[in-house]
């Protein structure tokens, strides 16, 4: 996928979240949105750009992705 | 006329509490109160001779054929205008009753045509069977006396036929476009002899404001007002019905009732069925009429393949096309991954055939990349709704509207895509409910005969969560909140929250009138409107769902609903117009990616287990790829299989350039469908697909009622679209048997609890039911969320509003905004096979004088089209109802090529696309003199437009 389409989508996720939810779970709303409904090859895209410093993600929405990094990584090492 | 096995009780059935009885011709007979004497006495088994009355109509009395005698009064009243009355005794005939009846039978005998057996050779023509009811010998007046038999026949609509010489002036026709159709497009000219039905203003049917519902056709009963498709088969002696079948229609999100007419396994007409429930005996001309395609000649009825879509098609057998289908999709999935494929879902097809695709694709495939095109219109609604409600889908039934005293219509344009539900709500308007329409465009509803719009909040296209947001702050700030209902049903803190950023001043009506160029007043009345009701409804199309903030707005709009206890009963409520005939349904049946069947997450394991069990397979915990990001994945290299059952994506989604390198890009896309659409120019597999005319089944529309759809023909391909879903899964390998979609409704009802109590059985005798069913509610669910919210307690959330980035400029200073118009149906693959090109021959783009003026441009010139995404070729259409700043086409047409110029621009929620806001430019491409006439016109504006 073309990073430059998951980041807009990832960062209007973001703007929702942040601007709806209750500004101490925003971060966690986006992780559980994109956990729901990105497809695996696309968090694993976007996860990638996070952790290469993601150029263009709003900082919660990078926040996010790297939670849902960690979560992946625990996940398969448990 | 009416259709074949129809009982006509004469006058509307009365709701009323209180029972009357009476003695009909020595009978005692027991009705509701206002029940007139006709139908009293059609109810008891006494059939009173009748003209001017049928059950559809408020009775008139103008024939004086229903004369009865009652003991005690004077006179002959008309049984059908006199309701019944306790202790009444009436007697229905007598020797005075039938000489009356014959006298006047002789009159309109003598101004009819005397050969009655083309007239009466089905048996469908009322009069003759009156004059024989009567007991009429002969007409001794002569026929040298003046008559109307010479006057001019009207054969301008391309399916029904006007024959003033047969007309006898019952107005019926007139009644039924007044009451039943809400057009009012008949009158009954001049005055006494000279009286004539005339369409508009004495124009012909075509060019009238007729919308060619046939409602009047039905009405009708004489040959005055005949289908077309009948005449033809009088001349192959194959006009009587054999049997009528009861099935759904295969167009819009009503889900109209339908009987099939046949004879010699060929369809005569489809009439509309009185006992339909979404629809009541109405019609639009697309059910009506437009069914031909089924049997055009574009249709393919032989599979087809090829290795490269530069090659030319090869017509192949059945085994051998489902073979080479599987036997790709599996090289695919060994070279690539099993997640290089996938499936769309119709939202045309039954809820047994998207069933099917959608576990193709888990069982067989393995994964979950499935989506349907839900995805581009409703998506939206079913995030909205189930994040604040708990359900995706609407909350009332369609009857809920009669009941509303204030109608809110926000994005969406029902008397042109919800036609039959869109003549009732105009009957509640001139009932007196208030309206307030909320589009860029003046739609039709907003001023139509005997209905005009309270309010029409004509906002800037991309602003509707502003909107909403400002008319919650008036709700909020001016304490017209339902604080009982929202403290009761509603979740506290969410509403806490939001209530604080309502009522923040940049979301008040002053605030957002910069941004929505809707004047603050108007957002205030307008407001206050809804929030005192007592009862009001928000209906909402796509015109909502089909923007970046799509979601939001629907999450906005049930906040708003939740705020003013709008929710729970008959007459309000947040209603989606869902489009398509059965797109409520393929989202039921799990043809999301992230979603079982009843709207489960496929995360959830114990719901997973379920179908794990059921299905005899381990499913992927992970949600798949949505049609948007299957044509990403597609260019991207890691998608390369697609199976697309019923949906034509290359024309229907938005960046068509997109589209194509994305279909270019795969190995093998497999197209299952009526036609060779636009999507079959890059498939490499051509599975011919059946009708709804060829299958049995289910639909479910858009106030979840699930009718059923009958076979009425053997699939010309000679399988129904579920029979090749079914065999291309056994030749990939996981083994389906069904004998029936019976059966599949079975494992559906089994696995899906909203759908645990639907069966074939049930569907036979209740006609049709509304989901959920099930043991809670073994009949179904009219309204939902009476005393609680499916997810318990209802959620409120703040609805920010961001504006679109697809913005203006200098270079692109025009808003593109799209559409439907009544005549066609979405990409028109099936309406452009149809008569119904006569008043769409193509899409047309309307422009504001203004603009253009500034541009040079002239009604009928060429006008290109142009947006960041691409360009196209339109021709133009001058008209007042866009606001100037915006333009509006529809899609109906591939050569205009409207989805070149959409953007990939998404719902933040759903990737539903944003149709409705693309920044253009127009400019003239050639200058004409031809000025843009639809067929319709010179009169007013009609269905043309």
């Amino acid at each position: 996928m073309e990073i430059r389409h998951l980041v807009k989508m990832a960062n209007q996720i973001g703007k929702f979240f942040e601007t709806s939810a209750d500004p101490d779970k925003a971060v966690e709303g986006i992780a559980r949105h994109l956990k729901s409904f990105w497809e695996p090859r696309m968090r694993r895209e976007i996860i990638a750009h996070a952790r290469k410093g993601g150029r263009g993600l709003d900082e919660p929405v990078k926040k996010a992705i790297l939670m849902l990094a960690a979560e992946d990584e625990e996940r398969t090492s448990a | 006329m009416l259709a074949v096995d129809d009982k006509d009780f004469g006058t509307p059935a009365r709701a009323s509490g209180q029972l009357v009885t009476l003695e009909i011709d020595g009978r005692p007979v027991t009705v509701p109160a206002g029940t007139s004497l006709m139908r009293a006495a059609a109810l008891a088994g006494i059939s009173v001779p009748k003209l001017c009355a049928t059950d559809s109509l408020e009775p008139f009395g103008s024939c004086r054929l229903c004369l009865v005698e009652i003991e005690g009064k004077p006179g002959f009243p008309a049984s059908c205008t006199t309701p019944v009355a306790e202790g009444l005794r009436v007697r229905t005939q007598s020797e005075r009753l039938a000489g009356l009846r014959r006298n006047v039978m002789e009159l309109y005998m003598s101004d009819h045509p005397a050969d009655r057996s083309a007239c009466n050779a089905d048996g469908g023509c009322e009069l003759h069977r009156m004059a024989d009811v009567v007991g009429l010998g002969g007409v001794r007046y002569g026929w040298e006396g003046r008559n109307h038999l010479d006057l001019p026949l009207d054969d301008s609509n391309p399916y029904f036929v006007f024959d003033p010489a047969k007309c006898i002036v019952c107005s019926r026709c007139v009644r039924a476009c007044d009451e039943v159709q809400g057009t009012l497009a008949l009158t009954i000219d001049g005055r006494g002899f000279n009286s004539v039905i005339s369409p508009s203003q004495n124009e012909k049917f075509l060019y009238s404001e007729c919308v060619s519902c046939g409602a009047c056709v039905q009405a009708c009963p004489t040959d005055a007002l005949i289908e077309k498709s009948v005449l033809e088969k009088r001349k192959q002696g194959r006009a009587r019905a054999e049997r009528a079948v009861v099935t759904t229609c295969g167009y819009c999100g009503v889900g109209c009732s339908f009987k099939a007419e046949m004879n010699d396994g060929q369809v005569i007409r489809m009439v509309p069925d009185k006992n339909g429930k979404a629809n009541h005996g109405h019609s639009c001309v697309k059910g009506r009429f437009a069914w031909g395609y089924a049997t055009h000649p574009d249709r393919k009825t032989r599979p087809m393949l090829r290795k490269r879509i530069d090659e030319p098609w090869r017509e192949v057998s059945w085994d051998e096309a489902i073979n080479y289908a599987a036997s790709e999709l599996k090289r695919i999935m060994k070279t690539y991954g099993r997640g290089a494929v996938g499936g769309i879902t119709s939202s045309r097809c039954t809820n047994e055939e998207t069933y099917l695709v959608q576990k193709m694709v888990r069982a067989a495939l393995g994964n979950n990349n499935v989506d349907t095109c839900a995805r581009v219109c409703h998506s939206p609604t079913g995030y909205g709704l189930k994040t604040a409600f708990g359900t995706s889908a609407g909350t009332q039934d369609f009857d809920s509207v009669m009941k509303a005293d204030v109608i809110m219509v926000i994005g969406a344009n029902p008397t042109d895509g919800h036609p039959v539900f869109a003549s009732q709500m105009k009957r509640r308007l001139r009932q007196g409910a208030k309206l307030i329409v909320a589009d860029p465009r003046a739609i039709d509803l907003v001023r139509t005969p005997h209905v005009e719009a309270s309010y029409h909040l004509q906002l800037t296209p991309g602003t509707n969560v502003a909107l909403v947001n400002a008319m919650a702050h008036v709700v909020v700030t001016e304490g017209l909140v339902n604080e009982k209902f929202v403290a009761e049903r509603c979740e506290a803190e969410p509403y806490a929250r939001w209530r604080k950023f309502v009522v923040e001043e940049r979301n008040s009506p002053e605030a957002t009138e910069k941004v929505t160029g809707v004047p603050a007043r108007a957002v205030r009345e307008a407001a206050r409107m809804y929030a005192k009701g007592p009862n009001s409804a928000i209906y909402y199309g796509l015109g909502v769902t089909e923007h970046s903030q799509g979601s939001t707005m629907v999450l906005a709009m049930a906040n708003l609903a939740m705020a003013c206890g709008m929710l729970g009963r008959q007459g309000v409520g947040v209603n989606p117009l869902r489009g398509q005939n059965n797109v409520q349904g393929s989202c039921d049946m799990g043809s999301f990616p992230h979603e079982l069947s009843g709207y489960r997450h496929i995360s959830d394991a114990s719901v997973r287990a379920s179908f794990e069990r059921a299905w005899g397979v381990k499913l992927d915990p992970e949600p798949g790829l949505r049609i948007p990001n299957m044509f990403d994945a597609a260019l991207n290299g890691s998608f390369k299989g697609l199976y697309v059952q019923g949906e034509d994506i290359a024309q229907s989604d938005p960046n068509t350039r997109h589209v194509i390198a994305a279909l270019r890009a795969m190995e093998c896309v497999i197209v299952q469908d009526l036609f060779l659409n636009e999507t079959s120019k890059y498939a490499h597999v051509f599975l011919p697909g059946s009708s709804f005319l060829e299958k049995n089944g289910t639909f479910t529309n858009a106030e979840r009622r699930i009718s059923p759809v009958r076979k009425v023909m053997e699939p010309l391909a000679g399988k129904e679209d579920w029979e090749v879903t079914v065999a291309l899964s056994n030749a990939l390998g996981y083994p389906m048997e069904y004998r029936h979609p019976a059966e599949i409704m079975d494992e559906i009802a089994r696995l899906t609890p909203t759908f645990a109590g639907v069966s074939f059985e049930k569907l036979d005798r209740l006609g049709s039911v509304q989901w959920p069913c099930n043991e809670q509610a073994p009949d179904g669910t009219p309204v939902m969320h009476v005393g609680a919210f499916v997810r318990g307690k209802g959620n409120f959330t703040i609805t920010e509003y961001i504006p679109t980035d697809e913005r203006t400029t200098s270079r692109f200073p025009l808003i593109l905004t799209t559409g439907r118009i009544l005549a066609q149906y979405n990409v028109g693959a099936q309406t452009r096979r149809t008569a119904n090109n006569v008043w769409h021959p193509e899409d047309l783009l309307e422009i504001h004088p203004h603009d253009a003026e500034d541009r040079g441009i002239r009604d009928g010139d060429m006008v290109k089209v142009s947006s960041r995404a691409g360009q196209t070729r339109l021709r133009a259409r001058i008209t007042e109802r866009v606001p100037p700043g915006v333009v509006y086409t529809t899609f109906h047409h591939p050569e205009s090529g409207a989805n070149i110029v959409t953007t990939e621009n998404s719902d933040w929620a759903t990737n539903c696309p944003e149709y409705k806001v693309t920044a253009v430019q127009v400019m003239p491409v050639a200058r004409r003199r031809k000025t843009v006439r639809s067929v319709a016109e010179p009169a007013a504006t009609t269905m043309g437009k």
